[in-house]
C-alpha cells in the first residue's frame, strides 16, 4: 500500500484551510484532514499532476468523497498521467461501496468509461466491468437512484434496449420485490426507451409484455407501480392499442364484479378513467365512492377528476 | 362524535370542575379539525393487509405501525403537539455558532448549504437577523466567492451551481441589501452560460453531473440576479419536459425514476420561466403530474414519500408538497391534504430538544429542519399569481406571486410560519427586499 511518506512533500507548503473571521457552521477538522486537504489545494494551485498528486486526491475522497472539486482534479490527473483506466474504474468501485449516497462518483466513472472506449474494441469488455458493481450495491439498496441512473446512462450510452441482460436484470428485481418502482421504471426504458410516442410496435411484443404486467398486478391488485406500467404502454402505443380493452381486467379489482378478491384504488380510478367516455354518471360514482370510502386523504382530486369529467 | 368531544364528555364526569372542562374545550375546538383528520388518518387500513409480502411492504408495515401508535396516543390524550418554535430557533442558532465536530467533515463541501438551511429556518421560525449576523452571513459566504462569478461549496472550492444556490438564497436572507451587488453579475452570467450543455440542461461544474437540480438552481440565480436571458434558457423548458416519466413526476434526467425532489425542481424551473398555468400545461402533461403528486401523500402517515413505494419523509412536504401550489394555480383546485400533512408534520418529525426530521426514530438535522418548515409553510398558506405583477420580461413571471395565510380559526397561533416564496424557497419578505432594488 502506498503511505504519504512514499513521497516527498519538503517543497510544498500546505494551504490552510481558509477561515473568516467570524465563521458559521465552523468545522473541527482532524489534524489528518487538514493536513491532506492543505496539500491536496497546494498541488490543485499549482496545477501539478504527478503520483503523489494523484495520491492525496485518494487521501481526501476517503475522509470526504462529496469534495468535488478533488473529483475534477483526480480526473485531470489520470488524464495527464494517462493512468491505467481499468485500475482506475476499481478505484471507483470502492468508493462506491462506501458511499451509497455520493453524487460525484457516477459522472467520473462515466468520464473514465468515455475515455475507455476509446481504447477498448468490444462493448461486452467495457459493461463486464459495470455489471459486478451495479448488481452489488442494487442487492446493497435494491431502490438506490444514483445506481439505477447510472444503469440508465449504460443502456442509452451502448444502446441496450431490449437486451436480453437488462430485460432478465429487471425481471429478477421486480420477482423480488414487486413492488420494486425503480426496476419498473428501468424496464420501461430498456422496453420502449427508444421508441417515439404513439408509433407503432410489434403488436405481439406488447402483448407478451401486458401478459406479464397483468400477472404482476394480478400478484398484488394494490401496487401502483405495476399499475402505472400497464397504462403507460396502453398511453405510449395509443395508436394501437385502446385503454378501453383493460375494461374487463381493469374491473375484476373493483366492487363492479360480485365477491372481488381486492378491491383495489388503482383499477378504481383506471375504470372510472374508462367510463368516462361511455357512462360519465358512472364514473362520477366511482369518484365517488374513492372519495368517500377507499381513498379519503385525495378527496381533493377525486373532485377534481369528477370536474374534469365535464370539461375538454 | 369524534374521540375528542368522548374525551371532554369523560372529564366532565370524571372531574367535575367546570374551569378544567372549559379550558379542555376551548383546546380541543382549535384543534378540531385536525382531530377529526387524525381519526380520518386513522381509519386507514395500511399495508399489513396486503397478501403478498415484500421488502417494500416489510419497511412500509413497520413505519406504518410505529406511526398509528404515536397518533393513537395522541387521540387518546385529545391534545395535539404544537410547534416547538422557541425549541427549533435555539437548536438552529446553536449549531450556525457553535464549532461543528469533526463528522461534519462529510458536509465540508456543503458550507453554503448548511448556512443556508439554518439561516432560512431561523426565519421562517420568525427569528430576526440583528446586524452582527448579517455580517457574518455575507462575510462568509462571499469568502467562497470564486473569480469566475460562481460560489463554491466552501472556502477554496471551484463554483458549483447548487452551492451557488444555496449562496445567492444566503445573501438575501441575510438582511443587507446591497449584499448581492458584491456579486459580478457579467462574470456569473459567463460562468452560467460556461455550464449550458447543448440540449438545454445544465452540468454543476465542468464534468459534474446534470440533473434538474442543476437547472433549477441555475435557473434560481439567474432569476435572482437579473441575469436571465433567452440565450440563457433556450432548449431549457422543452429539456425539463423530456424528463417527465411515465408515471407523472419527473427523474433527474430524461429516462430516470419519478423523484419528489427533482420534480419540485423541475416544476419550479418551469415556473421561472412563465406563469404555471402556462408554461406547465405547454411542457408536460399536467394531469399525470397531479396524479403522481397526490398519491406521494399517505393516507395514514399523513406526510409524504419522494417515489412510488418509497416510505414517508419529513424532507417531501417540501420537495413534493412544494409541487402544489403550482398545481393549483394551473388547475383552480384544491388538490392536498394540509390538515393531514400538517398533522404529520407537528406530530411525527419534531425532536423534543429542537430540531426537525425525516420521521419517529430518526435524528434531526439541518436539512430536514428546513423543508418540513418549508412543509409547515404550504400547509397554512396559499400562493396566487397576480397578473398585475407581471410584466413583458422573460422571469418576471417568478415575481407576481403573492402568498396569503389560509384563514383558519382553529389554527393555534403558536403554529403560525412565515409565508414561503414558492419557487425560491425563502421568506416572501426576503424576496420581495432584494427585490426593491
Ligand atoms: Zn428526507
Amino acid at each position: 500500500m502506498v503511505v504519504f511518506e512514499d513521497f516527498e512533500w519538503d517543497d510544498i507548503t500546505p494551504i490552510d484551510i481558509a477561515e473568516t473571521t467570524a465563521p458559521l457552521c465552523h468545522i473541527l477538522y482532524t489534524e489528518e484532514f487538514k493536513k491532506v486537504m492543505g496539500y491536496a489545494k497546494a498541488l490543485m494551485a499549482q496545477k501539478e499532476y504527478s503520483e503523489r498528486a494523484y495520491f492525496i486526491t485518494d487521501e481526501v475522497i476517503n475522509i470526504a468523497s462529496a469534495h468535488y472539486t478533488i473529483w475534477k482534479y483526480r480526473f485531470d490527473i489520470v488524464v495527464h498521467l494517462k493512468k491505467n483506466l481499468v485500475q482506475e474504474l476499481d478505484w471507483c468501485d470502492n468508493i462506491a461501496y462506501e458511499n451509497e449516497k455520493n453524487y460525484q462518483i457516477w459522472p467520473y466513472r462515466q468520464q473514465i468509461i468515455e475515455l475507455l472506449e476509446k481504447e477498448t474494441e468490444s462493448v461486452d469488455d467495457l459493461l463486464k466491468l459495470e455489471y459486478p458493481l451495479l448488481d452489488i450495491m442494487i442487492e446493497q439498496d435494491s431502490k438506490n437512484y444514483h445506481v439505477w441512473s447510472h444503469r440508465r446512462w449504460l443502456v442509452e450510452k451502448f444502446k441496450l434496449y431490449r437486451t436480453q441482460r437488462e430485460l432478465e436484470f429487471t425481471n429478477d428485481k421486480i420477482n423480488l420485490d414487486v413492488r420494486n418502482n425503480s426496476a419498473w421504471n428501468h424496464r420501461f426504458l430498456v422496453q420502449f426507451g427508444d421508441i417515439e410516442s404513439n408509433s407503432s410496435c410489434d403488436k405481439e411484443y406488447l402483448r407478451d409484455e401486458i401478459i406479464l404486467t397483468k400477472d404482476k398486478i394480478d400478484l398484488c391488485p394494490e401496487n401502483p407501480s405495476s399499475w402505472n406500467y400497464l397504462q403507460a404502454i396502453y398511453k405510449k402505443f395509443s395508436v394501437i392499442l385502446l385503454i378501453e380493452d383493460l375494461n374487463l381486467f381493469a374491473i375484476q379489482y373493483t366492487h363492479l364484479v360480485e365477491n372481488p378478491r381486492v378491491i383495489s384504488i388503482q383499477a378504481l380510478e383506471l375504470t372510472a378513467e374508462i367510463y368516462q367516455k361511455s357512462d360519465k354518471n358512472k364514473s362520477e360514482e366511482i369518484y365517488e365512492l374513492l372519495s368517500t370510502t377507499y381513498d379519503p386523504i385525495r378527496k381533493n382530486y377525486w373532485s377534481f377528476c369528477k370536474n374534469l369529467l365535464y370539461q375538454n | 362524535m369524534s374521540n375528542s368531544k368522548k374525551k371532554v364528555d369523560w372529564y366532565k364526569t370524571v372531574l367535575g370542575s367546570r374551569r378544567i372542562v372549559e379550558e379542555m374545550v376551548v383546546k380541543s375546538e382549535t384543534q378540531s379539525n385536525q382531530i377529526d383528520t387524525l381519526e380520518i388518518m386513522l381509519s386507514s387500513k395500511g399495508s399489513g393487509s396486503q397478501k403478498v409480502g415484500t421488502l417494500t411492504t416489510e419497511q412500509q408495515v413497520k413505519v406504518e405501525d410505529d406511526i398509528r401508535q404515536i397518533y393513537e396516543s395522541i387521540l387518546d390524550d385529545g391534545q395535539l403537539p404544537t410547534l416547538e418554535t422557541t425549541q427549533h430557533r435555539s437548536f438552529v442558532k446553536y449549531f450556525l455558532e457553535t464549532n461543528l465536530p469533526a463528522g461534519f467533515i462529510a458536509l465540508d463541501a456543503s458550507h453554503t448549504w448548511m448556512i443556508f438551511w439554518l439561516v432560512n429556518s431561523f426565519l421562517l421560525l420568525g427569528g430576526k437577523i440583528d446586524e452582527d449576523m448579517s455580517n457574518r452571513i455575507s462575510e462568509n459566504i462571499l469568502s467562497y466567492l470564486n473569480e469566475d462569478g460562481g460560489f463554491g461549496g466552501g472556502a477554496g472550492l471551484i463554483s458549483h451551481v447548487v452551492s451557488s444556490y444555496a449562496a445567492v438564497m444566503a445573501l438575501c436572507l441575510s438582511n443587507d441589501h446591497h449584499v448581492l451587488d458584491k456579486i459580478d453579475r457579467q462574470k456569473t452570467y459567463e460562468w452560467l452560460l460556461s455550464l449550458k450543455l447543448e440540449d438545454g440542461s445544465f452540468c454543476m461544474y465542468k464534468g459534474g453531473e446534470v440533473d434538474t437540480r442543476a437547472v433549477y438552481c441555475a435557473l434560481v440565480i439567474a432569476s435572482v440576479l437579473g441575469i436571465l436571458t433567452p440565450e440563457l434558457v433556450a432548449g431549457t423548458a422543452e429539456w425539463l419536459g423530456r424528463c417527465q416519466t411515465f408515471e407523472g413526476g419527473f427523474g433527474g434526467v430524461p429516462g430516470d425514476e419519478a423523484h419528489g425532489g427533482y420534480s419540485f425542481c423541475a416544476v419550479a424551473a418551469l415556473s421561472i420561466l412563465g406563469p404555471p398555468q402556462e408554461i406547465i400545461t405547454r411542457h408536460c402533461d399536467l394531469k399525470n403530474l397531479v396524479k403522481w403528486s397526490v398519491n406521494r401523500q399517505f393516507q395514514l402517515e399523513g406526510g409524504m414519500n419522494g417515489r412510488t413505494n418509497k416510505l414517508v419523509d419529513g424532507c417531501y412536504s417540501h420537495w413534493v408538497g412544494g409541487i402544489f401550489p403550482f398545481l393549483e394555480l394551473a388547475t383552480q383546485c384544491d388538490l392536498l391534504d394540509r390538515a393531514a400533512l400538517k398533522n404529520y408534520i407537528l406530530i411525527c418529525c419534531q425532536e423534543e430538544n429542537g430540531g426537525l426530521r425525516d420521521k419517529p426514530g430518526k435524528r434531526p438535522d439541518f436539512y430536514h429542519t428546513n423543508y418540513v418548515l418549508c412543509g409547515l409553510s404550504l400547509c397554512q398558506h396559499k400562493a396566487k399569481h397576480d397578473p398585475a405583477l407581471m410584466t413583458e420580461k422573460l422571469g418576471a413571471s417568478a415575481f407576481a406571486y403573492r402568498v396569503e395565510r389560509i384563514k383558519d380559526p382553529q389554527e393555534d397561533p403558536a403554529n403560525f410560519i412565515e409565508p414561503l416564496h414558492p419557487i425560491f424557497g425563502i421568506p416572501m419578505n426576503t424576496v420581495l427586499k432584494n427585490r426593491e432594488l
